[in-house]
């Protein structure tokens, strides 16, 4: 693998790029309980500004919740309930196989801006974030924790990234399931190139329980390849190989498969209400990214 | 349809080139190693072409097929087609090469005639042949029109009669029965009715192109050049006749490149427009005579003739002693023989008395010693009824009064011959008797002096050595017909020098009245066009076939139904 298929920290802790993100915002519409304090709004009731019920007093209860206007009015004594104000967990699911490092420019230097923009937009409001890179399998890089200082780590931890060999989506899910994580915002940067299919694909983001967001790395010359004549086509995760006479009738065949992945993918993020965001690799990753928050703030 | 290649190696083109594309088609594809992200795509994108197969072993048979057709129609365009719309019938063009055709362009527009039509002639039917001293084909059954161009490069009228009419006639005689035959006659002379009316039904002559005639107004020519023993009996001298024909024809004659003196020639008496002159004693020393025609006309090559004079020594003869008087006064009687005492060409003498056993002799002989009464001894390579047909003429023979002889001498009086060392001629002094009125008879002298000529071995002379004709001697001592070297009847075939048997040289001249003057006969009917057949060029529809065939595989190639 050539150095310069993936970023140096440098490039990636750009104070430029970074500072263009402070002005977008992930907002949860209500996080997961147990949270740590921070500015999303939970399912938890505490010390919040803002009110959101009443609830009967039972003993042990904090007198100062009291709501005496209404013990005056009714002889009874409610507590007022204010909205707790936690974190959204964000698990960012880094592809790291082999795919996203070929080609000219590889994906994986998009992937790699855009999940450093999502770590830095969300511990900027003091969300715990994770890195979760994977390949075959998933491994836990940074453990979800908040802290806008943990920035350097990640772009450090990002620009280290090895490439794996292939791509598991089904093991890597798996796998990402069994961490028992609170139920956050996951975020899977990754091509979605599985040697088992697309359909395996989207059977195994069904089983993710946390909140989706899919970043597509994906360039033009997917759609439409400019391919003419004989080639011995080899997978760079597997080895296979195919021998395509790329033929009209070969190409279009192959725009039908691809417009097929790009439906399945498309029809599971409206089924499930996963958010997608295309991300051409060979454009500016931040204007892309901007247009994913709308208002400067993307609604999980 | 017919093709320049033989249908053996069109048909066995058509089979390699099937099985060539077969394989072609068979052959694995040498695939360009590439490195992609993903075969997922490509993966099913085969899947999918793979469903959409002809056969289930024959991948692409559509696109074979189709291939197949585009090099079929390409090599059957190599092999060269013609269509023509005829019976089966043969088509041969003479070209006349003759001296006619040096007046004015004729040679080339008739070539220009030639080359225009001889394309719409069914290919494997036609043959051209040029007609001149020889005939030869310059394009045969199956060959390229492209040859006839190559082959008629710097030909020109030669300087021989016509021989269109000979060469039509051998070509009915030789022709395949039952196969219909038509002849183009391109050039100018015609055909005279007795050969027209010989042809057979199945037979048709027509002229290619338009008709120059055969006539050139205003020609003049020498349409004989010939030499005789000289009247004035001068053995070592001939006398030259030199015929012409047109008007105003002052001929210039030069011997060996001089000029003759005027004073030798006699102008004979004038028939029409023919001029007869006649020169006398002309020294026959082997010298060349050359007649010009002086001042042009429209046909050059027959103002000129030359002729190699004959080369007439004396025969020195030795006498024998006691021969009869008679013979002695033969002898000296003859101009072409002078009596010598030694060093002779040839013996006369009695037998017994000394022979010379390299001499060749002329010898009288006791009857009861030999059973002819004329024995000739003959070289060993001659056949010795060949001797005796020939002598019987030539020794004046037939002139002996053999009844007369037999009644006197009680025997069978007889001609014989035998193969022997060297040439003799022993007859019975029988011959010579008072009794007997051989002596006195005018076959005697004539009889000596043909004997002695056929002794020495002096051959005679041609009188004249003309273009297609075969060359004959005059005198009757040697063979009447000239032979060539291969032993064939000589007959130049053009004017100028030929070789003789035994590699005399000899030089031939036009001398062709027919040329000259021709007669009128009628000319010829150009070929009507629905007697020629209708001929098109099939490669351009094949080539348009083809195109059309590549343009089809191309949008079936863009639209994806053949690889």
């Amino acid at each position: 693998m050539p150095e310069s298929t993936t970023l140096t920290k440098r490039e990636l802790f750009d104070p430029e790029f970074l500072e263009s993100l402070t002005r977008l915002h992930v907002l949860a519409r209500r996080v997961a309980r147990s949270g740590r304090p921070a500015e999303q709004r939970s399912q938890d009731m505490g010390s919040g500004v803002e009110f959101r019920d009443f609830r009967p007093y039972s003993a042990g209860d904090d007198f100062r919740a009291i709501d005496w206007t209404v013990y005056r009015r009714l002889r009874r004594v409610f507590l007022r309930l204010y909205e707790e104000l936690e974190d959204l967990p964000v698990y960012l699911l880094v592809d790291r196989s082999r795919s996203l490092f070929e080609e000219e420019p590889p994906r994986i230097r998009a992937g790699l801006r855009c999940a450093l923009a999502l770590a830095a937009i969300s511990l900027q409001q003091h969300d715990s974030v994770g890195l979760f890179p994977f390949g075959a399998d998933l491994e836990m890089a940074i453990r979800p924790h908040a802290g806008k200082s943990r920035l350097g780590r990640f772009a450090e931890t990002l620009a280290g990234l090895e490439p794996a060999s292939t791509t598991d989506f089904a093991k890597t899910l798996r796998t990402f399931g069994s961490m028992r994580l609170r139920a956050g915002l996951c975020v899977i940067i990754s091509d979605f190139f599985d040697p088992k299919g697309i359909d395996e694909v989207v059977a195994s983001l069904k089983s993710i329980r946390h909140r989706v967001l899919l970043v597509r790395l994906w360039r033009q010359a997917d759609a439409a390849p400019e391919l003419g004549g004989d080639f011995q086509l080899v997978d760079c995760e597997t080895g296979a190989t195919e021998d395509v006479s790329a033929t009209a009738a070969i190409v279009d065949a192959y725009k039908k498969s691809y417009a097929r992945f790009d439906a399945r993918i498309t029809g599971y993020a409206r089924k499930t209400g996963a958010g997608l965001l295309m991300l051409d690799t060979d454009q500016e990753v931040l204007p892309q990214l901007a247009g994913l928050f709308e208002h400067g703030s993307y609604v999980v | 349809m017919s093709f320049g290649l033989s249908m053996g190696v069109l048909a066995s083109g058509l089979l390699a080139l099937a099985g060539l594309l077969f394989l072609l088609q068979r052959l694995r594809v040498r695939y360009q190693p590439r490195r992609v992200v993903t075969t997922l795509f490509w993966k099913e994108a085969l899947e999918e072409a793979r469903a959409r197969v002809f056969v289930r072993r024959f991948r692409h048979l559509l696109a074979y097929l189709l291939v197949l057709v585009i090099a079929s129609l390409l090599w059957l365009g190599f092999g060269d087609p013609t269509w023509t719309e005829d019976d089966d019938r043969d088509w041969i063009v003479l070209v006349d090469g003759s001296a006619t055709m040096a007046v004015g362009s004729r040679m080339d527009d008739a070539l220009d005639q030639l080359r225009e039509q001889v394309g719409g002639l069914p290919r494997d039917r036609r043959r051209v042949l040029l007609c001149q001293g020889r005939v030869r084909p310059v394009l045969l059954p199956g060959e390229h029109g492209d040859i006839l161009e190559h082959r008629l490069q710097g030909v020109s009228p030669e300087a021989c009669p016509s021989s269109v009419e000979r060469t039509l006639r051998r070509l009915i005689k030789a022709r395949e029965p039952g196969r219909p035959l038509s002849v183009l006659i391109c050039g100018g002379v015609g055909i005279r009715e007795q050969t027209l009316d010989l042809l057979p039904a199945d037979v048709s002559v027509f002229r290619l192109g338009t008709d120059p005639g055969a006539a050139a107004p205003g020609n003049r020519g020498i349409t004989s050049l010939g030499v005789t023993p000289a009247s004035s009996r001068t053995w070592d001298h001939v006398d030259v006749l030199v015929e012409t024909r047109g008007e105003n024809n002052p001929v210039a004659l030069t011997l060996d490149g001089r000029p003759l003196p005027v004073a030798a020639t006699v102008q004979l008496q004038k028939h029409g427009d023919r001029n007869r002159l006649l020169v006398r004693d002309v020294p026959a020393r082997g010298g060349i005579i050359e007649a010009t025609l002086e001042g042009g006309d429209p046909l050059p090559l027959d103002d000129r003739a030359r002729l190699r004079l004959p080369e007439r020594a004396n025969i020195r003869v030795l006498l024998g002693s006691g021969l009869d008087p008679a013979v002695g006064l033969a002898l000296q009687a003859d101009p072409g023989i002078r009596i010598v005492t030694g060093n002779p060409d040839v013996v006369v003498h009695r037998e017994g008395d000394s022979e010379s056993t390299t001499t060749p002799t002329l010898t009288w002989v006791d009857p009861a010693s030999q059973a002819e009464a004329i024995l000739l001894v003959h070289e060993e390579e001659t056949s010795s009824r060949d001797v005796l047909l020939q002598s019987f003429d030539q020794l004046g023979l037939e002139d002996v009064d053999t009844s007369e002889l037999a009644a006197q001498t009680g025997r069978v009086v007889s001609l014989g011959a035998r193969p022997g060392p060297r040439r003799n001629i022993r007859a019975w002094k029988t011959l010579l008797s008072s009794d007997y009125n051989f002596v006195g008879s005018r076959s005697f002298p004539l009889f000596v002096a043909a004997a002695v000529r056929w002794l020495s071995g002096t051959e005679g002379f041609p009188a004249f050595v003309a273009a297609g004709e075969v060359v004959r001697h005059t005198s009757g001592y040697s063979p009447e017909i000239i032979r060539d070297r291969s032993g064939a009847e000589l007959r130049p075939a053009r004017a100028g020098q030929v070789a003789g048997e035994g590699g005399h040289a000899l030089e031939a001249s036009l001398l062709d009245p027919g040329t000259t003057a021709p007669e009128s006969v009628p000319a010829l009917a150009a070929a009507p066009s629905t007697a020629l057949p209708t001929g098109f060029d099939p490669l351009t529809l094949i080539g348009l076939a083809a195109m059309l065939l590549l343009l089809v595989e191309w949008v079936l190639y863009r639209t994806g139904r053949v690889p």
